[in-house]
Formats: structure tokens, C-alpha cells, sequence
């Protein structure tokens, strides 16, 4: 077994089946870790890098793979995936070469930041859209995957058209049998997750 | 990033658990201001009592009152009578959280600027709502 097979990666969430984080269905990541603590960030439980629970690069590839007919792509959120760059450039590459699935990253980083750290150019090399740029509550947007209006999407393949990757409905809630709640998609903030049941 | 905020659903409003219920198929809900006594199946007093209350003719023919009561929280919790467990156990209470939280989540979509996408149910009965943001 390879070293980077075993390489871990920490996870914060994971949601097998949503259609509210990029084109189509798709299973979202939401990685555990992140410094840059942007004021009324959507997730702060998922800034400390000590929460969630850590797994496996090979056992995250094995789940999607395992929920792959039913997927367009996958989507990693966070905490800030690239402060994970060795292991979600494993992760990328693995998805890439063992499935047929798009790949689209949040990161609270430029494009160009990303370019200059050194595993981020191994994740642009595998993924097919980033959503780039720190989270600025006063430009807040919440539309077209784009959490405020100074965030920026690039395609870094052809597999997806600028207005597909805008027309992602901004919100999922999921209500589970048991009635417990999930919210997903660009709504922080937005008071719609304010709820009280 | 994109947000993820699980809600755990606790049954605080009197008026959408009725709703829930009478969705569910119960011909009569009943909904009292202060807590009323339940009644068994041979017109007997029962030591319980509850603000809402489904009586066991809208139950069953041989059962008891259906309650649900406010705990010192707020919340409401279930009543319902060893004989009935049967049929109204586990999943049916789930059933009837998962109801509650469909009906409040409508009425606070209701207030809001969104609108629905697609309405869909999974296999294993998860509802998801998409919506869309319409300005």
C-alpha cells in the first residue's frame, strides 16, 4: 500500500447527495481546519483544526466511488481545504483517476495564493472549478457559489459553462426521517438557517 | 465556502404539531391552553394530561387518548399509552418530528425571498427542498 494512499485528511462533514453545492448531484466535503477566520464565516465549527475526525484519503475515495452512479461531481468546502493541500491533492488525483466525477473546491485563497503554496498547484491540476477569494461579509452575495461579491469562480477546465456553475440553486435543506435538519449551499447569514424548530 | 448547519427539531409549537397531526390523517386534533386529562379506552380517567390530544375514537377502536404534553422546556412530549405503542412506536414519533419540521420550514419559506426548486423524497424518506434565491 502507497504512502499517500494512507495519507489523512480531516474532515469536518461529509453529505453523500446534495444539489445545492455546483452542477447536479454531488457529495460535499466540508474539510476540518482553517486560520483565516473571516468575520460572520459561514462555518466556525470548523475553524479548529483539532474538531471533526480524520480519515483516510483512501476510504474518502472508496465512499464516493461507492455513491458514484448516483453523482455529477464532488465538492470540498470547509475550514479551508488548501490548509489540507498535500492530502486533497491526493484526493483530487484519486477522483480523477478512478472516477468520471467533476471536482469543484472552495478556498478562501486566490487562485494566484494557491499557485504560490506548494502542494496548491498539485490540487489546480486536478480539479475542474475553484471558487476563490475570502469570505467579506459586507460584499455578502450568496448566489452562483459565490459567498460575496469579491470571490471569483474559475473554470479551470471545459467541463462546465459559467452559467452552470451559477445556476446551482443557493440552498438544500434536507429534512431526515427523524427530523432532524440539514441546511447546505450559499445561505449563511441569509437568516433562513435561523430557525427555531 | 458553502454553509453546514444541522438543526436538531425539538416540537415547540402547539399549532404546527396540530397541523402535523390532522396531515397525518387524524380526523380531530384537539389543542387546550393548559393541560387536559386523557381518557382511556373504557371511558376512564387516565392519570396523564396534555395540551394537544387526539381522542381514541380518531385513534383506534380499543385505544387510549393520544397526548402531547409541554415538559418544563417548552417542548412537547409524547403520550401515548403502552396498549397503543404497537402502532403508534418509534418511527411513527419520527414520522411526526419530521412532519413538524416540514411545516415550520414552509412557513419560514414562506416569509423569505426564495423560492422552491425541486421538492424531492429519498428512499429512506429524507426530504430535500432546493430553492433559489428570486431577486
Amino acid at each position: 500500500m502507497s504512502a499517500a494512499s494512507q495519507l489523512e485528511i480531516r474532515l469536518h462533514a461529509f453529505v453523500p447527495l446534495s444539489r445545492a453545492n455546483g452542477p447536479g448531484p454531488r457529495s460535499v466535503l466540508w474539510l476540518q481546519g482553517c486560520t483565516l477566520a473571516c468575520p460572520e464565516c459561514f462555518n466556525p465549527e470548523t475553524h479548529d483544526r483539532d474538531g471533526g475526525r480524520s480519515a483516510t484519503v483512501d476510504a474518502v475515495v472508496s465512499r464516493i466511488r461507492a455513491l458514484e452512479p448516483q453523482l455529477e461531481g464532488v465538492t470540498v468546502s470547509g475550514g479551508e481545504p488548501i490548509q489540507q493541500a498535500e492530502a486533497l491533492g491526493e484526493l483530487c488525483r484519486r477522483i480523477r483517476a478512478t472516477t468520471s466525477l467533476s471536482i469543484l473546491v472552495f478556498s478562501g485563497y486566490t487562485l494566484q495564493a494557491i499557485e504560490r503554496t506548494a502542494s496548491g498547484p498539485d490540487v489546480l491540476a486536478h480539479i475542474d472549478v475553484l471558487v476563490a477569494g475570502r469570505y467579506l461579509h459586507e460584499t455578502r452575495l450568496g448566489s452562483g457559489l459565490l459567498g460575496s461579491s469579491n470571490q471569483t469562480a474559475h473554470l479551470l477546465t471545459d467541463r462546465y459553462t459559467r452559467e452552470e456553475v451559477a445556476s446551482t440553486p443557493e440552498i438544500e435543506i434536507q429534512i431526515g426521517p427523524s427530523g432532524d435538519v440539514l441546511v447546505t449551499g450559499m445561505s449563511g447569514g441569509a437568516g433562513l438557517i435561523d430557525y427555531s424548530l | 465556502m458553502s454553509a453546514y448547519t444541522t438543526i436538531k427539531t425539538r416540537i415547540a409549537s402547539a399549532e404546527h404539531l396540530k397541523r402535523t397531526l390532522l396531515d397525518m390523517g387524524f380526523g380531530e386534533v384537539e389543542l387546550h391552553e393548559t393541560k387536559q386529562p386523557l381518557t382511556g379506552w373504557r371511558n376512564d380517567a387516565r392519570e396523564q394530561s396534555a395540551e394537544i390530544i387526539i381522542r381514541r375514537e380518531h385513534v383506534g377502536p380499543t385505544s387510549n387518548d393520544i397526548g402531547f404534553a409541554r415538559d418544563e422546556e417548552g417542548c412537547f412530549v409524547a403520550l401515548v399509552s403502552e396498549f397503543d405503542r404497537a402502532r403508534y412506536n418509534e418511527a411513527w414519533l419520527q414520522s411526526v418530528v419530521q412532519g413538524y419540521a416540514y411545516h415550520v420550514i414552509q412557513d419560514k419559506l414562506a416569509e423569505q425571498d426564495f423560492s422552491v426548486v425541486e421538492q424531492t423524497t429519498d428512499a429512506d424518506r429524507t426530504i430535500r427542498i432546493t430553492l433559489r434565491r428570486m431577486t
